[in-house]
């Protein structure tokens, strides 16, 4: 790699011993992917900053870094950390895991993140423009900024999203490039019903399928309504991030770099045409449940960080009702998010429904073993996917509407008018 | 010597690991599906799960999901919980960090290699195998 002078001067380790290890780990990322030089990059989210995903080998990385001295060069938004930072004895988490969870976030604010604690930066923390090169890490936010926005993205992990932001420098390679963003798969929705794919159920189901069906390679969708909100293609990229290796994803007519279908597809032809089947969604949608009968302990959503307009839904979907007294209702968000609940009637409504909300976190990386949970339900197909493995329990997925049914009856309401077999 | 059976292919994270070959056709994303601190599989919706990948040469076509697999491996690789090596089809830059942030800090390796699918394919599990990936090749004993 041919670095600029500025560099080489970090990789010697004239900006200080932290700037050196960053930069030769990049380095040695750069050359094994085939990148000429360096770029500079305008930001960075960093998501090495939750301890269970991490542990001790993340803690020492961190704190090393910290104390060689290391400052982020761009601004730095962070991830979630593994507990409400306020009210995490609310939740139970044992004081001997939330004191590795503070000393984590404390070493990435020593650094000067910011303490966004969000898995949803492109909603609220820094949103970049389209074109502008950054480095982000979480697997959810690299596939929105990237497909939604169209900033430009390499799927950064754990340690390089650090090492971006304290050298303000990036490896040209993967999607920083316009080579790499081209469409290679073509997938249409022409079999699905328009009631299905307006429908915030059908977008988790959807992306999940569609990360099982592309793994990494970059699919341009058809036939997605021009109205799908922000929401909904947030539900998406988690989803295809998470059963794939989605880091972008092209919708005709709705996304930036999709507004032609040469564009999208560069002016070349896919790959691979694939016109998916109500039937082949709805074995995805099972596939995804692992709990048989009715009983529900906990109802879970807010995977990504929920937004104030996906509370509204709740609130509504409620309608002043009280939650059954056998189960928990927990909905994660982040602090912006909270204050706006704050700063109207909704938070109110929520805690007389005796709903929990949960800022800064998100619940598969939470140590839950006190509560005795067996079954949890979600509208999210992420926390579906991770929950048995994580956190050990069984798993719905319903939609949002089957969620609040079950919560109120107190037993599992499986809400399946738009995805009965015709 | 016994006979080997020599597969080229292209090294990522140079270093030589040898031991007996664990296969998965499915991808791995080690957050979710690994436990570092034992090597076990947990995730109840692989293949692998309920097996250990610690000293295994262990063969995945490539990773998926989370931005944290990294995390989990470098913690596999500091409680020695790792596997031997990895043979892929293709690796993502999210995996080949763990082993690369093990080189500064724990001075350890985790040696990667990538195969070519039709050579990735002659690899069965309990196959015993020599990934030597700064020579870039795979030996597989044909015992």
């Amino acid at each position: 790699m041919i670095l600029t002078e500025a560099e080489e001067k970090m990789l010697e380790g004239k900006s200080g011993q932290a700037v050196r290890m960053a930069m030769r780990i990049l380095t040695k990322l750069g050359d094994l992917y085939g990148a000429k030089k360096m770029i500079e990059i305008t930001q960075a989210h960093i998501d090495g900053c939750c301890y269970p995903t991490v542990r001790e080998a993340g803690l020492e990385f961190a704190e090393k870094l910290a104390s060689l001295g290391a400052r982020v060069k761009v601004p730095a938004t962070l991830n979630i950390t593994a507990r409400d930072i306020e009210r995490w004895k609310e939740f139970r988490i044992p004081s001997s895991f939330a004191e590795k969870s503070l000393r984590l976030e404390r070493a990435y604010l020593k650094m000067g993140a910011i303490p966004t604690w969000t898995c949803a930066p492109y909603q609220w923390g820094l949103v970049p423009r389209f074109g502008q090169q950054i480095a982000w890490a979480e697997s959810n936010a690299i596939a929105f900024v990237n497909s939604v926005i169209g900033a430009r993205t390499e799927r950064y992990g754990d340690f390089s999203d650090a090492c971006a932001a304290i050298t303000g420098r990036a490896p040209e390679f993967g999607l920083h490039l316009s080579r790499n963003r081209r469409g290679k798969v073509y997938i249409r929705l022409r079999k699905i019903k328009s009631a299905l794919s307006m429908d915030d159920s059908f977008y988790p189901v959807f992306g999940y399928f569609l990360g099982l069906a592309v793994k990494d390679r970059i699919p341009v969708i058809e036939g997605i309504p021009r109205e799908v909100s922000i929401d909904q293609l947030k539900s998406l990229g988690a989803a295809a991030a998470t059963s794939g290796s989605v880091a972008l994803f092209h919708i005709l007519g709705v996304t930036p770099e999709a507004r032609t279908y040469e564009e999208a597809f560069q002016g070349g032809k896919p790959e691979k045409i694939v016109d998916i089947t109500f039937d082949e969604l709805s074995k995805v949608r099972e596939n995804l449940s692992t709990a048989k009968g009715d009983r529900v302990d906990l109802v879970a959503i807010g995977c990504p960080h929920y937004s104030f307009a996906e509370f509204q839904k709740v609130i509504h979907l409620l309608g002043g009702r009280r939650i059954h007294k056998g189960l928990e209702f927990w909905i994660f968000t982040n602090r912006t998010v909270f204050s706006w609940l704050k700063g109207t009637n909704l938070i109110n409504l929520l805690g007389a429904s005796g709903i929990r909300v949960s800022t800064d976190s998100c619940i598969i990386h939470l140590p839950l073993k006190e509560w005795g949970f067996k079954v949890m339900m979600t509208n999210s197909a992420k926390f579906a996917h991770y929950v048995p493995s994580t956190l050990g329990l069984e798993v719905v997925l319903g939609s949002t509407e089957g969620c609040v049914k079950s919560a109120l009856s107190g037993k599992v309401v499986r809400e399946e008018t738009l995805w009965k077999r015709c | 010597m016994e006979k080997m059976l020599i597969l080229k292919g292209k090294g990522i994270i140079p270093g030589l690991g040898e031991g007996r070959a664990l296969v998965s056709s499915q991808s791995i994303s080690f957050w979710g599906d690994l436990e570092p601190e034992t090597g076990m599989i947990i995730s109840r919706r692989h293949e692998l799960f309920g097996k250990n990948i610690t000293g295994k040469i262990l063969v995945f076509p490539y990773g998926k999901g989370s931005s944290s697999g990294c995390g989990i491996l470098l913690e596999a690789i500091r409680c020695r919980k790792a596997p031997a090596a990895i043979i892929n089809l293709n690796t993502e830059p999210i995996l080949a960090l763990g082993p690369i942030v093990a080189e500064e800090l724990y001075g350890k390796s985790l040696p990667i290699i990538i195969l070519p699918e039709k050579s990735f394919n002659l690899l069965k599990t309990d196959d015993y195998l020599i990934v030597d990936s700064a020579k870039e090749e795979v030996k597989k004993s044909l015992e």
